[in-house]
């Protein structure tokens, strides 16, 4: 075979190299994903509330639903269920499995976290809606081959998810067509500390106290969204949104990751005369202090202003400058 | 102004006489129509894939996945059989446009495995997978810069992905992680540098050969000016993060500067000795920030910062990299100025203190470029 022959098999190979390695593990996968022992396992979300970045959700499987789980160290043993084979009982027997997860090297196999299911991008704000809301049940296929775990079809209630994508994107996208007008309120607040920046900077840092609003939920649970309702003397009512019958002025959308309506420490800040009056303000009666907030039809908080005695800041600073 | 005029200046000003004035004008005339006629092909084929991918993404849930994988394995196999005309026929941009495109469309293809199958694969895997791949017909097919551009992004996206990765999988404690971290790390510019020095590698493929001597360098010049910032930490970081290893980079750095700088007097080319100089000053720079016993003032960051960088314009001349000059002196006005907010910090956050900062930063840049002018009038002498 002369030089250039070789060369240009060479060539050859190396240009079809990709195509043979990417077609390879296109069709172990598929074979893997087949073949192994099918199980239908229900799965949450990683976080408590619902957990899409993007275009995929964040879930993790939950195996303590079938029993007692093993130590991440430890591969997980599974047996199916008297009436439903695919229904895993999880077994300390290792020696009688019916199919055996391994833990994996960092223990990122059985008990991973942070799995992410791939979803389409057009149905993703419905899906997480759906994915958030209690009532839904989750789950997916799982084929179990050589110890590793292949993911196959997502389903909600029963369903599969890819054939009913349409009927899940009406369902919540009508719930959501239900906005709220943008509202005014006014809160009550707590924890002011007053700091001061620069020689001419003043800040207030605050939370919203809620619990003068009506509000009295557990931080460790879920945080709930919030229906807001409007007094008889204007007064703002703050409760935890409980169904679709509840009638509120406003609601205020927990978020992703639970910092909208109980945002910790919000902060005002003044330079100058207006930083002295209100460090002078402070000092006078911390308990004047209240807040103009706003919620609009995405459900979510703004503070607008921070009042004193129930007057804007700059009326009061204004006022103030007058009276001198 | 176009070029018959341009041309026509040239000639008065005896630059060029008047049968290479007419031969440039030929030559352009010619390319003109070839140049507009590609341009407007690339835009039609430009608006038929986007127009596909917009008819492919709006229904790309409906599409089944097998579906979606063997239309991706299809065009991936056409796109290679153009790399293979590209190169029987000798059309350079045939083969080196479908090296490209092959190169990005084999990530695709590892993507939506990947989403198809649901595998949770990590970026790093990804990305490993593809440079595996994709380096052979990349080397073997690409000459140009463009593709050795792209080899380079994806070695070192991937090895900066993959390195901490696969460091943190080992069974060893995590000084003896970090050991092998900065010595497997301090490898890349190094192993960069030299292999571009290799006469084999620039008769072989001379646009690779030159983006691995740019990003070599490149890479000591980043490294250098980095090494600066290691007087904000504490010296008890190296306690911290080596253990018993701490001496460690004292030794690797002064390992590397001695060997770049012996190597230096060995190499005959002017250039790769210069290169190689500077790359042991660089390595010097980074010494000096991993000293164990070194003071801890932050002042002598902004020193050390304004030193290399002057050291960078220092070793451009020899190198005629008249840009680089221009840089090095545009760095060192900047650090300079970073230092004045760094001590007048509460200042700049007052309205006066802002224009006060910017009226500031313009007499100094207005002061860099007449150093620029003056240092390049001198050194390389007429016109800067």
């Amino acid at each position: 075979m002369t030089a250039a022959k070789q060369m240009q098999i060479i060539r050859l190979f190396c240009l079809i190299l990709p195509i043979i390695i990417l077609g390879y593990i296109t069709l172990s996968t598929q074979h893997k994903q087949t073949s192994g022992k099918l199980w239908h396992v229900e799965i949450t979300g990683y976080d408590p509330r619902d957990l899409l970045h993007g275009r995929y959700i964040r879930y993790q499987l939950n195996w303590s639903k079938y029993g007692k789980t093993p130590q991440a160290k430890e591969a997980l043993c599974l047996i199916s269920g008297a009436t439903d084979t695919t229904t895993p009982i999880i077994s300390t027997d290792q020696q009688n499995c019916t199919s055996i997860i391994k833990p994996g090297k960092n223990p990122e196999n059985w008990n991973y976290r942070g799995r992410r299911y791939q979803i389409p991008e057009k149905y993703a704000d419905a899906l997480d809606d759906a994915f958030a809301d209690s009532k839904n049940k989750f789950s997916v296929d799982l084929h179990v081959h050589n110890g590793h775990i292949y993911i196959g079809d997502l389903y909600m209630n029963g369903s599969k998810v890819k054939e009913n994508y349409s009927n899940i994107q009406s369902r919540y996208n009508d719930q959501n067509s239900s906005k709220f007008e943008a509202q005014e309120f006014t809160a009550a607040l707590k924890n002011l500390r007053p700091y001061v920046v620069t020689d001419t900077q003043v800040c207030v840092s605050y939370e919203i106290d809620w619990a003068r609003h009506g509000l009295i939920y557990d931080l460790t649970t879920t945080t709930p969204d919030l229906c807001l309702t409007r007094q008889a003397n204007g007064h703002m009512q703050a409760m935890p949104v409980s169904d679709d019958t509840q009638s509120c002025s406003a609601r205020l959308n927990a978020g992703s990751w639970q910092s909208t309506w109980n945002y910790p420490f919000e902060t005002f800040c003044r330079n100058n005369r207006h930083g002295q009056f209100l460090l002078d303000q402070y000092k006078q009666d911390p308990t004047a202090f209240t807040a103009q907030i706003s919620t609009n039809a995405n459900e979510t908080l703004y503070v607008k202003d921070l009042m004193i005695h129930g007057v804007k800041f700059n009326d009061a600073f204004n006022t103030e400058i007058k009276k001198q | 102004m176009g070029l018959k005029h341009k041309l026509k200046k040239w000639t008065k000003a005896e630059l060029l006489d008047s049968t290479q004035a007419e031969a440039i004008l030929k030559y352009e005339r010619q390319g003109i129509g070839t140049k507009y006629f590609r341009g407007l092909v690339g835009l039609a084929l430009l608006i038929i894939f986007g127009g596909l991918a917009m008819v492919i993404a709006s229904n790309w849930a409906e599409i089944p996945g097998s579906v979606k994988l063997t239309v991706h394995f299809l065009l991936n196999a056409a796109v290679a059989y153009a790399i293979w005309q590209g190169k029987l026929r000798d059309n350079y941009w045939l083969r080196e446009g479908a090296s490209f495109i092959f190169a990005a469309l084999n990530l695709t293809l590892i993507v939506l495995i990947g989403q198809v199958f649901q595998l949770n694969g990590t970026v790093e895997s990804a990305s490993l997978l593809w440079l595996l791949i994709s380096s052979p017909f990349l080397f073997i097919f690409g000459e140009s810069r463009m593709i050795a551009i792209l080899w380079l992004v994806g070695f070192l996206t991937t090895t900066a992905l993959n390195l901490e990765d696969l460091i943190a999988g080992l069974d060893i404690s995590m000084a003896e992680k970090n050991s092998l971290f900065l010595c497997l790390s301090s490898l890349v510019p190094s192993l960069l540098l030299l292999s571009a020095m290799s006469p084999h590698f620039k008769a072989l493929r001379p646009e690779w050969q030159h983006s691995y001597l740019v990003t070599g360098t490149s890479l000591f010049i980043i490294g250098g000016l980095f090494a600066s910032f290691a007087w904000y930490g504490d010296s008890d970081n190296l306690r911290r993060e080596f253990a018993e290893y701490y001496l460690l980079p004292t030794v690797l750095f002064a390992g590397w500067a001695a060997l770049l700088y012996g190597l230096g007097r060995f190499i005959t080319s002017s250039t790769y000795k210069t290169l190689c100089r500077f790359a042991a000053f660089a390595c010097i720079s980074g010494l000096i920030a991993v000293l164990p016993f070194r003071p801890e003032i932050d002042t002598f960051a902004t020193v050390h910062f304004v030193l290399f960088a002057a050291l960078i314009g220092y070793f451009a001349i020899p190198l005629s990299l008249h840009g680089l000059v221009t840089i090095s002196i545009l760095l060192v006005t900047l650090r300079l100025f970073a230092f004045y907010i760094e001590l007048t910090g509460p200042m700049f956050a007052m309205g006066i203190g802002m224009i006060v900062t910017g009226i500031i930063l313009l007499v100094a840049l207005r002061f860099a470029l007449k150093i620029d002018k003056k240092i390049k009038q001198k050194l390389f002498g007429g016109e800067a």
